[in-house]
């Protein structure tokens, strides 16, 4: 039955070729629009590590000045000072992974190696559960242990991309990187890694590429002058001559883990404890105002998603409902345009059922039709979207998934829009139309 | 022309017509919206910056071997002539962040040393050597710009953060901020972070900041202190008229030819840096206007459709009254006011919804409220856009022939 109602929805495209394009056009406008605003918001608006993105969380404590809040309306800064986050990662209770760290940046070349250029790199220092943390991935080696973290080891663990540049991709475990004077020995080698959003670090941009390297925290202590900060210093206070690691600026992150409720109000306790022994040294001078935000929290907090996505998002749909709309009235044109046909199926024996059901096959094949080109024209759309961002590479692309989205939405859409003009074309009167012959 | 007729006609096919007039709503809703948001943007993309854009070219150099104070102030100072000495090159100066980059001091100054003063003038804090006034080319409104013994080497961010100049040049934007009776010059200002005072000296016509997206984009102060040590070094070099593409594509091998171990980033001309610094703005602007522009498009179709659709299934009454007298152009005048009907209906409800929209963005995303200028502007282009779609139905019908009413289908 199926196969003869194709049959029939063929030949009824064919017979009216202009206006069944003009449908398709409508159907696949909708969908490619509307699909390249979904595609770049749910990339954006992306889990960028499902397994965790409950438990872990990002800290921020109420450190900036007495006389006004880091943000209006009363918001603690979103980074931690150099001394808070060195204290938590060593005061945190034990059992609970956590790591502190800060972005950083130096150059690095591999002392012999005449033809490879030095590469600027923008690091990370870490303490060593960041890899167990946030689930990192190794192609050689490892990351490192906390007695590396204590006597600051000179070690190095290079991205893939990195170590491509560097060692022409080949297992780099043990040799050494120079960075200035010293010499730096890789203990570990990442595999392809990149959360999108970057969510542990998003000052230097939510799409931005992961570090290119990774060190111990400690070693950033040793190098404060000669590295530098590679992200957002804000201070409310002047640092002193001795720079910004011993003052109140902020530049450092600090995330842990909590695997659950109680871990969760356990650690707010502990966070509260540490604030108020502070302000007993004359820290802190501003009401206790600590946060914890887990991953999804974290992205709201630093508006990830942009207005701009948000409100075209919205827009697109609006766009997508024009579309549909233009699709029920020509399909209510043609299908009302052929009552005289439908009067003589109906006198003929078809039941209202089957009517309705040979029309409703025409729409969903209008459907597949209009959501394979507005598919392409997604494509396209989000083509022109990485052409206008230059970030956007990560976020402007079809997955499977979403194909599946826009092919079911295109044919939920044409079945939506079909189903008033084929209920209404399964309620006429055979006699009607039968007489005016 | 009577409009009972029509109105009767419009009324045989409700539904249809509900459908093109919803369709019109949702537009004239849309566009309207769009059409402001995009006037916005435009209207700041548009703001002059105050830098000579189309003559600088921006550059930064990293270095292997950190130097200390002097040897790096020696070094920047062989660039500098270096630079200079590349033909087409007006002037090249030293600093440590390129305004419009999103990268920079964002700072505060205030008229009082009071740490709990509250009215803080956010801006952008620039590095600047005796040489940036005619490197980034701007107008000095009043006072002077530094001289060379006002100069300060500091060796790194950390001693930066503990030194501070005693002379200051700011923006009008920010002068008018902090002194709107106008007595900026030679007035005393303190950095909001460590109570020193400063004294301005010079006032700036325009020099926009770092952040494009910021409320305070035009108050941005320079202060005379260079980053020698290497750990952030840009120059600004600016170029005559039509020289600029040369020196970009020239500078890399003078800066390396000084010191081949080092390493030249970035080499971008003022242009590329403000586009990059809007590009939200400009992929906003072209994607409303891309998606306006397709939505008008359907709806002219939907229009269109739905004339010819009624033409079709009328051929018989429209030769019965051509018949009966009607002239060619009173059927056409039938037909294009019926669609004028329908879109003034579908407007009018649009005009609902056009504030509806804007009323959701204001409250959702703190964009700003819809200028109720664009609702008119709006339904004139509904109105224009639905006599062109009905008007190739509205011929066609023109041209059926009375004898057709004599014919039974």
């Amino acid at each position: 039955m199926f196969a003869y109602h194709l049959r029939l929805a063929l030949l009824s495209l064919r017979r009216t070729p202009a206006v069944s394009l003009l449908m398709i056009v409508a159907i696949a406008l909708g969908i490619g629009v509307s699909m390249t605003m979904v595609s770049v918001y749910t990339l954006m608006a992306n889990d960028p590590i499902p397994e965790k993105s409950d438990v872990l969380y990002a800290v921020q404590l109420d450190s900036w000045s007495p006389d006004r809040p880091y943000d209006e309306p009363n918001e603690p800064p979103t980074q931690l000072t150099w001394r808070d986050a060195l204290a938590l990662a060593e005061r945190s209770p034990a059992g609970l992974k956590r790591t502190a760290m800060a972005g950083t940046g130096f150059v690095a070349e591999v002392p012999g190696a005449g033809d490879v250029r030095p590469e600027i790199v923008s690091a990370r220092a870490a303490t060593a559960d960041f890899f167990d943390l946030f689930q990192v991935p190794f192609l050689y080696g490892s990351g490192w242990d906390h007695g590396s973290d204590q006597d600051a080891a000179r070690i190095i663990v290079l991205s893939r991309a990195l170590n491509e540049k560097l060692f022409g991709g080949e297992d780099s475990v043990g040799r050494d990187v120079r960075i200035g004077s010293e010499f730096f020995r890789v203990v570990g080698v990442l595999d392809e890694w990149q959360p999108t959003p970057r969510f542990y670090d998003l000052n230097t941009g939510a799409f931005a590429d992961t570090d290119d390297a990774f060190v111990p925290l400690s070693l950033l202590d040793r190098h404060q002058q000669d590295w530098g900060i590679n992200g957002s210093v804000n201070c409310w206070q002047a640092p002193s001559a001795e720079g910004i690691f011993p003052s109140e600026c902020t530049f450092t992150q600090f995330w842990v883990e909590l695997p659950d409720e109680a871990a969760v109000q356990d650690y707010r306790a502990f966070l509260d404890a540490y604030v108020q022994e502070q302000k007993k040294l004359g820290r802190f001078q501003r009401p206790l105002n600590n946060r914890l935000s887990n991953v999804h929290e974290w992205l709201d907090v630093n508006e990830v998603v942009r207005d701009d996505n948000s409100v075209l998002l919205g827009l697109s749909f609006m766009f997508l409902m024009v579309c549909l709309l233009n699709t029920v009235g020509l399909l209510l044109a043609k299908f009302l345009g052929r009552s005289g046909d439908v009067g003589v199926r109906r006198a003929l024996g078809a039941s209202r059922a089957r009517v309705f059901q040979q029309h409703l096959t025409e729409v969903g094949l209008l459907g597949v039709l209009g959501g394979v080109l507005g598919l392409a024209l997604a494509w396209l759309g989000l083509m022109g979207v990485q052409r206008l961002y230059v970030d956007y590479e990560r976020v402007a692309h079809l997955n499977t998934e979403l194909v599946a989205i826009a092919i079911g939405l295109a044919v939920a859409a044409g079945l939506l829009a079909g189903l008033y003009p084929a209920w209404r074309i399964c309620r006429i009167q055979p006699a009607t139309y039968l007489k005016t012959q | 022309m009577e409009i009972r007729p029509i109105l009767s006609a419009l009324m045989r096919n409700r539904t249809g017509a509900m459908l093109v007039a919803l369709q019109i709503a949702i537009t004239l809703a849309v566009l309207c919206n769009a059409a402001f948001i995009v006037q916005q943007r435009l209207a700041k993309m548009d703001r002059p910056s105050g830098y000579d854009e189309d003559n600088i070219v921006t550059v930064r150099v990293v270095t292997l071997d950190r130097k200390d104070r002097d040897a790096g102030r020696a070094g920047i100072a062989a660039d500098l002539r270096a630079l200079q000495g590349m033909p087409g090159v007006v002037a090249a100066s030293a600093t440590a962040s390129v305004p419009f980059s999103n990268s920079g001091f964002g700072w505060g100054f205030q008229k009082t040393p009071r740490p709990d003063d509250p009215d803080v003038a956010s801006t952008s804090l620039v590095l600047a050597d005796e040489h940036a006034l005619d490197a980034f080319g701007f107008e000095l409104a009043a006072g002077r710009w530094f001289r060379p013994e006002e100069i300060i080497p500091v060796a790194d961010f950390a001693e930066f953060g503990s030194t501070s100049a005693a002379a200051v040049v700011v923006t009008q934007a920010l002068a008018d901020q902090l002194f709107p009776d106008g007595n900026a010059l030679g007035s005393t200002i303190y950095d909001s972070s460590s109570s020193r005072p400063v004294t301005i000296v010079g006032i700036v016509e325009r020099a926009q900041g770092y952040f494009v997206n910021d409320t305070s984009f035009d108050n941005t102060a320079f202060t005379p202190i260079v980053l020698s040590g290497g750990e952030a070094l840009f120059y600004v070099i600016r170029t005559r008229p039509g020289e600029r593409a040369a020196v970009q594509r020239d500078v890399e091998s003078v800066l390396l030819k000084a010191d081949p171990r080092r390493i030249v980033r970035r080499v971008q001309s003022f242009g590329e840096i403000r586009a990059e610094a809007y590009q939200n703005d400009r992929a906003m602007t072209i994607t409303l206007l891309t998606v306006s522009a397709l939505l008008v498009a359907v709806t002219v179709l939907g229009i269109f459709g739905l004339m010819s659709f009624n033409v079709n299934r009328r051929r018989k009454q429209i030769g019965t009254r051509r018949a009966l007298g009607a002239r060619r152009i009173d059927v056409v005048r039938h037909f294009m006011l019926e669609s004028w009907i329908i879109t003034t209906a579908g407007a009018a409800v649009g005009l609902v919804l056009a504030v509806g929209l804007s009323v959701w963005l204001v409250n959702t995303f703190e964009l700003p409220k819809l200028d109720w200028r664009y609702l008119p502007v709006g339904v004139v282009v509904l109105w224009v856009v639905g006599q062109l779609a009905a008007y190739g139905p509205a011929r066609r019908a023109s041209g059926i022939e009375p004898a057709t009413a004599t014919r039974s289908v």
